[in-house]
């Protein structure tokens, strides 16, 4: 659904975006993330056809961003939920819909079933004469979702969609990007918040102007990290240590307190010759598990690698 | 052709017309131009102005022979009202302008405005449209009413109406729109480079200026407005419009908006 090759983008002299190279799955919630400054919002706005490449390309539903013909398609293919949910305060909520409707040439009267359907189905009908100048930020982000569906797009960006909301109102709009995803959508989403990536994303990129890995959140940890099992015993040996030490399937031991910290290649196969290796060893096996680190770990691990290099 | 600078416009106006501090400003002009001034003038000129007053500003007063002293200082005065309708469509659009771009910026409300397939000369022109229309319609209602008000009050006396004439016909119908959209380009450029409303107001300041030196100078009798200046003036700012509508749309781009207005 959406390709990019070598995409890029500078402003003057500075690159805020080198050589992207990505590919977003129809249907697909793909977790775009780095640190401030990374370019995030550059490839966003290149990708939503705001503003054009100065390098390479990328097509969108198979329409190239840097056609000007094919830039107007896909603006009306996609939705955008910018980083600031941007409305006309003195206007009510409902006016501020039906402009958005109108600019996307959606049929009068099913701009207004469907604005209906949304203000409803977002907790927020009876707010639909009322000004947007007095609403909350939760309201206002609720109403900037309703704004980039109101013509019903297959393509959503979301630009920090939870950036700066309360835990409730942070939940709701998670729970409505789960709801877009079974719709079939799909969902390129921006986010700081490595925990929301981890539980909404089917796979995730991580950037800082250039792409450093791309995979599902569990590839990110193996290529991060290698999986790693962790084994607790009744008591520390160093016949155990060597045992695991000379099986092939054990890449690296290190010893914690009354445990160790393997790192198994292949676990799913080799875990059980690692657990026999232990107790022929004569170690007692106290439990083992595999050593999970987050996702946090592991964007810390790669853009902290990246920005020492 | 498209229809979407419609739905800009609309907007615009619908969000304009919701400010207090913009509709109460736009009232003001027609009040003071319209109806304060020209009474001052009908009730404050003296019954008992001479032909020496008349001859001691003969250059001031030219161009009314036949009329008495007092009828000619009257006829003087309302035709030097001109320049004040050259002001209004001047300043009012500067009001909206400044308000629905540097707005729409300081409120984050032109990037998703840029992300829907409205292209941005259908932005421009409602945008200019919302400004100009309302502007130039109000000026020329205000006109109505200055004609109303100094006709009713000096036909009897004068035996012929003082206004229209083919002056103030150019100017309402050709001059007053080019200085409105002048007046939208300014305010689009300065807003490109701030987001405080008012200050891109300020934009009118400059256009007073020249305007109200017009109205001055005339005053003293240095220069008077007859047609042929004003379809000269109209020509020149017809000039100076093409030029600012080049560059107002050169600014006006989706790449450019977003990456270079401050």
């Amino acid at each position: 659904m959406i390709e990019t090759q070598a995409l890029g983008r500078r402003f003057g002299n500075y690159t805020a975006v080198e050589g992207l190279d990505l590919s977003v799955k129809a249907g697909e919630v793909f977790g775009f993330l780095g640190p401030n400054g990374a370019g995030k919002t550059t490839t966003v706005r290149m990708l939503a056809c705001l503003i054009r490449p100065t390098a390479g390309t990328a097509r969108v539903d198979g329409l190239r961003v840097d056609d000007p013909g094919d830039a107007r398609r896909i603006r009306r293919t996609v939705g955008i939920l910018t980083e600031r949910s941007g409305f006309y305060d003195n206007l009510t909520a409902y006016k501020n819909l039906r402009f958005y409707a109108d600019l996307y040439r959606v049929d009068r009267r099913k701009a207004d079933a469907r604005i209906d359907d949304m203000l409803d189905a977002f907790g927020m009908s009876r707010w639909k004469a009322s000004a947007v100048g007095g609403f909350s930020k939760g309201m206002r982000q609720k109403l900037a979702l309703i704004r980039c569906l109101v013509h019903d797009p297959k393509v959503l960006f979301f630009d920090e969609p939870t950036a700066g909301l309360d835990p409730e109102s942070a939940r709701y709009v998670r729970d409505a990007i789960v709801r877009l995803k079974q719709d079939g959508r799909t969902i390129f989403l921006c986010t700081h918040n490595l925990d929301e990536a981890e539980r909404l994303c089917d796979r995730v990129a991580i950037v800082n102007r250039r792409l450093l890995y791309e995979g599902t959140p569990e590839r990110l940890r193996d290529a991060a990290y290698g999986r790693r099992i962790i084994v607790r015993l009744e008591r520390m040996m160093g016949q155990v240590h060597n045992a695991v030490s000379g099986l092939d399937a054990v890449a690296a031991v290190e010893e914690s307190g009354d445990g160790m910290i393997l790192e198994v290649r292949d676990p799913d196969r080799n875990c059980a010759d690692v657990v026999d290796a232990i107790v022929r060893a004569g170690g007692r096996i106290r439990s083992v598990g595999e050593l999970r680190h987050s996702l946090e770990d592991v964007y810390m691990k790669l853009v902290g690698d990246r920005c020492e290099h | 052709m498209s229809t979407d600078f419609l739905i800009v416009m609309r907007k615009d106006l619908d969000e304009v017309m919701r400010n207090r501090y913009i509709v109460s400003s736009m009232a003001t002009f027609p009040v003071l131009f319209s109806i304060v001034i020209p009474l001052l003038y009908l009730f404050t000129v003296p019954a008992n102005v001479t032909e020496a007053d008349v001859a001691a500003l003969g250059n001031v007063l030219h161009g009314y022979a036949g009329m008495t002293p007092r009828q000619a200082m009257i006829a003087f005065l309302v035709q030097s009202n001109l320049p004040f309708y050259l002001l209004m469509p001047g300043v009012m659009p500067t009001l909206i302008a400044a308000y629905s771009i540097a707005g729409e910026k300081k409120n984050g409300t032109l990037e998703p405005m840029l992300a829907t397939p409205v292209k941005t000369s259908d932005i421009l022109l409602g945008k200019t449209l919302a400004a100009v229309v309302p502007s130039v319609l109000i000026t020329w209602i205000s006109f109505i009413v200055y004609m109303a008000l100094i006709n009713t009050v000096t036909s009897r006396s004068f035996g012929f109406s003082i206004v229209p004439d083919p002056q103030w016909a150019v100017a309402l119908a050709i001059t007053g729109p080019l200085i409105a959209i002048l007046s939208v380009y300014a305010s689009i450029m300065v807003s490109a480079r701030m987001s405080d409303v008012r200050a891109a107001q300020q934009v009118s300041a400059a256009l007073v200026v020249p305007i109200m030196g017009l109205f001055v100078l005339q005053l003293f009798g240095m220069i008077t407005l007859s047609l042929d200046i004003i379809v000269a003036i109209s020509a020149a700012l017809f000039v100076l419009d093409i030029v600012l509508i080049r560059i107002g749309t050169l600014l006006f781009r989706r790449d450019e908006i977003l990456t270079t207005w401050g």
